[in-house]
């Protein structure tokens, strides 16, 4: 439970709340192209689009 | 941005290694998504490219990157669509990957330690240059995990040198000032 608190704890430190509270101050680019976001994008996507079609392959599932 | 596009190719070069060419090549979209991702990069590398104006030598090296990238991506996509047979078109990768690490080593013009983006463009010059010896030797070993594996690895670290050219912003944290590098001049 702790870790799975840890990502939401950090996510609410003050100077985080205040740059997105902020944004005019930081700028849209500056805020949404970090590299732990596009991370979790990539992530995403690849499980999403790739991961999750692969497994189904394996398994020998028919794809519609 | 880039650095995102390299990790999610590293991503599906390291699947296919795991699962094998039998099950990757079943789904067509997954057959095409590596040359054609790498060919929309080489497009998206002209855009780049133009972002560079007022500099020669940053045009040349992004031009340059461009077009063997979009030869890489090409020739890859003719090779999977079974258009291209001859494996000597496997070697368009090596080239793209030795040129582009060239391209990186030639327009950085000042040395590993001037400051964080020198040191990121020799990085990512080096690991190219090292990391186009593994697809030269997936062109003649394709059932290589080696080579494959190694080719895998080349983005991998890429992506990294490339998302670490950005050291501050909220999810990041704060890196400490004398980490900014604020003592160069």
């Amino acid at each position: 439970m702790r870790l799975m608190l840890s990502p939401v704890r950090r996510a609410l430190t003050r100077h985080r709340l205040s740059a997105l509270l902020n944004p005019d101050r930081h700028g849209f680019w500056s805020l949404a192209v970090e590299p732990p976001l596009l991370v979790l994008l990539a992530g995403v996507f690849f499980h999403r689009f790739i991961a999750l079609g692969l497994i189904r392959d394996l398994s020998g599932s028919e794809v519609d | 941005m880039f650095a995102t596009g390299f990790l999610v190719l590293a991503a599906c070069l390291l699947a296919q290694v795991i699962v094998g060419d039998d099950v990757w090549n079943r789904s067509a979209w997954r057959r095409y998504f590596f040359p054609g991702f790498g060919f929309v990069m080489g497009l998206a590398m002209w855009g780049v490219a133009v972002l560079a104006r007022g500099s020669t030598i940053h045009l040349i090296a992004h031009f340059t990157w461009a077009q063997v990238m979009m030869l890489a991506g090409g020739a890859h996509l003719g090779l999977a669509r079974g258009k291209l047979q001859h494996r000597f078109w496997r070697l368009t990768m090596p080239l793209a990957l030795g040129v582009s690490g060239l391209a990186f080593l030639g327009h950085e013009e000042h040395g590993w330690l001037y400051s964080r983006s020198a040191l990121v463009h020799h990085i990512c010059g080096w690991t190219l240059v090292v990391g186009a010896l593994f697809p030269l030797g997936a062109a003649f070993r394709p059932r290589s995990h080696f080579f494959r594996l190694g080719f895998a690895v080349t983005f991998v670290v890429l992506a990294i040198a490339l998302f670490a050219l950005r050291d501050s912003g909220p999810a990041l944290g704060n890196a400490p000032s004398i980490a900014r590098g604020d003592s160069r001049s």
